[in-house]
């Protein structure tokens, strides 16, 4: 045997090992930092009038974005109560009405396709087919966009936990003798529930992230607005607007609603591991 | 030559064990158990395999023997709840120490295992790959000694103008010879087999069987099967293991026509397994 | 199992998921002809020449797109560059050398790290790591090397290389999860095979699951690069959205998407709409074939695992 070519070879292992290694603790690294940073500059952001004030022209002091987070809520909402009906009703007939035809299967290679489209560009056909036409920004079109990114998504999970629902399931309900939607509807959907509630959540975690589409389907307004054809300030929209600004106060109010969002995806991804988990142990 | 080689082979010559002729002992397996996390697989095993004869290991499924075989090259402990006690001693040295040279170890102790695992390579790259791990050589030798390995494991013939076509587009039989000739090709003293034909078809375990024949005047041979007939068409001695205790080590004839314990004649008899 | 959709037998229910069916299916088409329609003014004007025009000027109503399709090529190929080798090795961590308590909590980590915002990522990439990144390794560079092309101009830290290093980060959980799932389909045979003939984990690493897994690792490359490119928020932030075509890598630049964020709002003439919109037609276009790419190299992956048994 050749001894130096053993030490190299363990030379070369152990410079395997060692990058490895190094790497996978770095990214673990890197997402302390993030956390930290956006922990330690945001919490300082947050105070009573963070939550309850609406912003202040530049220059003075004080205000908040009570306003934005209203709206992202409202926008999150209104995208979530278009997205998951028709995500999840797609999903049933890919994974059901139409399992095995050919169509599923473009649907289902659309759907992929779909969920991989940058989201600025979704946005983007949102303002020129609802925006150019109605000439204004609008909550109904951030909302649209948004659902646009959950239907994917929700589309997708939807059928993969339905085919995980065994066939004998579905044969004994028509062995009763009730129709095949109804035993769809009453059987396939309740044990596929939690693994679809896991998916919607998923999917409302990533929309809360989500600037892009917005910018240019709701903008952003200094006010309230509760109407569904006006401007529609949200949280994310306005850490952009406010981080690009060249005043303290305001960046300061970037990184509180960057501390909120933060938080408000790392509990909602965190949550629906937990469910995911139960799916997965039955 | 590697030193932690020369050091072993020092260490033999002095190695006498209880009486019995040392020399001629490849491997000894004292007081041998394994654990899959808190469940005993293997229960105080203790017998030695000779030098370039057949042993079989034999037994119902799930009586341990190829826990047993895995233990001769550790490869158990690419999971990290299994765990071995015990010494096996292969030229002086116990290999379950913990400052065995893994790498050597299983340059001198080959494996081929039930399913045919040929490598996402090529024919030539799948035998090249373990050769080229010792030792820098020259295209020719490669090419020199894949030739001879292919010949010792009945497939040159059959290869001979494909070598560059991926070993994926062997059949199964082809597949389980080009693994023993990849294992081959390292140069090992002691060769694994773990079920090698059970996969296979009648004629291609034939074939395997015929190999392992001709390998065992070479190569100290360890093999595990579920298949009685053929632990006593192939095998010199037999090592009889039932749910994890061994129940009767002898020479294969003695054990096929004459067995001692009475767990042996009933398992011979068809009364379980 | 397919039953028979047979008209008697549809219910309202059917009906409904049949509809939604159909709306999910061409909301893809809806898309591309929406931008289509909108980009045709731009078309009418600049033809061809927009995707090769080299500037970009919304004062005198010019616009020519190369600037913005190089940098965003650009960014995306140095973000796979650094983020594609990262990624393996951190998977063959996961599945090859890690110890099973370690394993988990950094999954865990890395998929979290995909769920950070990409607005997050911008905040923290323009006032936390771009100031980091300028001081400690555009500055020392630009000391040793004060003539190189590569780090020509003012080292503000805003850039393409900060872009890209931020968009690599942002990649890399997708990487790092697609590689991983596949090293873990990977038959233990094989590994254990490897590992008898007395291989180390490197070359079990690269010599064998590698080229098992090679499909599949690329397809995670290109879905990775399908990400990048329409990656919006963060490189807006840190990207300095100049429309310029440098060799300098501190130098601000611009992409698709960052222009789309930083002008569409503010558009005031039909053409620069238009050309903004055209400018989306192209990122639509890339991010497309490559993803399309990537889907094809992954399904025969996991296709080929299906039928292994």
């Amino acid at each position: 045997m050749n001894k130096r070519h053993s030490i190299l070879r363990r030379i070369y292992d152990y410079t395997f090992k060692t990058f490895a290694t190094f790497f996978a603790f770095l990214a673990i690294f890197i997402l302390g930092a993030i956390l930290y940073e956006v922990l330690k500059r945001g919490s300082g952001a947050i105070n009573f009038s963070f939550f309850f004030h609406l912003p202040k022209p530049p220059g003075e002091a004080g205000g908040g974005i009570a306003n934005a987070i209203v709206g992202s809520f409202i926008v999150t909402f209104i995208a979530s109560m278009i997205g998951i009906p028709i995500g999840v009703m797609s999903g049933i007939y890919s994974a059901e009405f139409g399992r095995g035809t050919s169509f599923s299967r473009y649907l289902k290679f659309s759907t992929e396709i779909l969920s991989s489209v940058p989201s600025i560009v979704i946005g983007l056909f949102v303002y020129a087919v609802i925006v150019v036409p109605m000439k204004s920004f609008s909550t109904i079109a951030g909302a649209l966009a948004l659902s646009i990114i959950t239907i994917p998504l929700i589309h997708g999970v939807t059928e993969e936990m339905l085919l995980m629902v065994p066939n004998t399931l579905r044969e004994a309900g028509l062995a009763l003798g009730v129709s095949y939607p109804f035993v769809v509807r009453k059987i396939c959907l309740k044990s596929a529930k939690i693994g679809v509630i896991t998916g919607i959540l998923t999917a409302i975690a990533r929309i809360s992230g989500e600037t892009a589409p917005l910018l240019f389907t709701s903008l952003n307004s200094p006010f309230f607005n509760f109407s569904l054809l006006k401007p529609m300030p949200t949280a994310n929209v306005t850490i952009f607007n406010y981080a690009m600004s060249p005043y303290d106060d305001w960046r300061q109010i970037a990184w509180g609603a960057s501390f909120l969002i933060t938080v408000a995806i790392l509990l909602l991804t965190i949550l629906s591991r937990i469910l995911f988990k139960r799916v997965k142990n039955g | 030559m590697d030193s932690i080689e020369g050091n072993i082979l020092s260490v033999e010559k002095e190695l006498i064990h209880s009486g019995e002729i040392v020399s001629n002992v490849e491997l000894m397996v004292k007081n041998l158990s394994f654990y899959y996390g808190k469940t005993v697989a293997l229960k105080n095993i203790s017998f030695p395999i000779y030098r370039e004869k057949v042993t079989a290991i034999i037994g119902p499924s799930g009586c341990g023997k190829s826990t047993l075989l895995r233990c001769f090259n550790r490869i158990f402990e690419l999971y990290k709840e299994q765990k071995a006690e015990g010494e096996i001693i292969f030229r002086g040295t116990n290999i379950l120490s913990r400052d065995v040279n893994l790498t050597m170890l299983r340059s001198k102790i080959g494996m081929i295992f039930q399913k045919p695992t040929p490598f996402p390579l090529s024919i030539y790259d799948n035998i090249a790959f373990g050769m080229k791990l010792y030792q820098k050589m020259s295209r020719s030798e490669i090419r020199e000694r894949i030739e001879v390995a292919l010949r010792k494991a009945a497939l040159w013939d059959e290869v001979k103008d494909k070598l560059l076509e991926p070993a994926t587009s062997l059949s199964g039989g082809q597949q389980q010879r080009l693994c023993i000739a990849r294992a081959i090709a390292i140069e090992p003293e002691v060769l694994l087999m773990d079920e090698p034909a059970s996969a296979l078809d009648p004629i291609a375990t034939a074939k395997i069987e015929e190999l392992i024949e001709e390998l065992s005047g070479k190569y100290t041979i360890v093999i595990v099967t579920h298949n009685m007939q053929q632990a006593a068409r192939v095998s010199d001695y037999t090592a009889f293991l039932y749910l994890g205790e061994l129940v009767e080590y002898s020479d294969t004839e003695k054990f096929f026509t004459n067995p001692k314990e009475k767990k042996s004649k009933e398992y011979l008899t068809g009364r379980f397994g | 199992m397919k039953i028979p959709f047979s008209k008697k037998e549809r219910t309202p229910f059917e009906v409904l998921s049949f509809i939604s069916a159909i709306a999910v299916f061409s909301i893809i088409f809806l898309i591309f002809f929406a931008l289509l329609i909108e980009s045709f003014p731009a078309m009418k004007a600049f033809g061809f020449k927009f995707l090769i025009g080299l500037k970009w000027d919304p004062v005198r109503d010019i616009y020519g797109a190369l600037p913005q399709i190089f940098g965003t090529l650009t960014t995306s190929f140095l973000a796979i560059l650094i983020a594609f080798p990262v990624g393996i090795l951190t998977a063959f961590f996961l599945t090859e050398i890690s110890p099973s308590y370690l394993s988990r909590p950094i999954s865990i980590g890395v998929e979290l790290l995909s769920a950070v915002p990409s607005i997050i990522y911008g905040m923290w990439g323009l006032f936390v790591f771009a100031p980091i990144i300028s001081r400690r390794l555009i500055i020392p560079i630009k000391n040793k090397f004060p003539n190189s092309p590569l780090f020509e101009g003012p080292p503000m830290g805003i850039g393409i290389l900060t872009a890209s290093i931020i968009l690599a980060i942002m990649i890399l959980p997708l990487i790092v999860s697609i590689c991983r799932e596949i090293l873990l389909l990977i038959p233990d045979k094989v590994r254990e095979s490897a590992y008898a003939m007395g291989a180390t984990k490197a070359e079990v690493s690269f010599k064998i699951l590698f080229p098992y897994a090679k499909k599949g690792i690329i397809g995670s490359a290109f879905l990775a690069i399908g990400r990048a490119l329409g990656e919006t928020m963060a490189v807006t932030f840190i990207i300095g959205n100049q429309h310029n075509i440098t060799t300098s890598l501190i130098s601000p630049s611009s992409t698709i998407a960052s222009t789309l964020a930083n002008e569409l709002s503010e558009a005031v003439t039909k053409l620069h709409t238009s050309s903004l919109i055209f400018l989306g037609l192209v990122l639509f276009f890339l991010s497309i074939t490559v993803i399309s790419l990537s889907r094809y190299l992954i399904y025969s992956v996991e296709k080929n695992s299906g039928s292994r048994k």
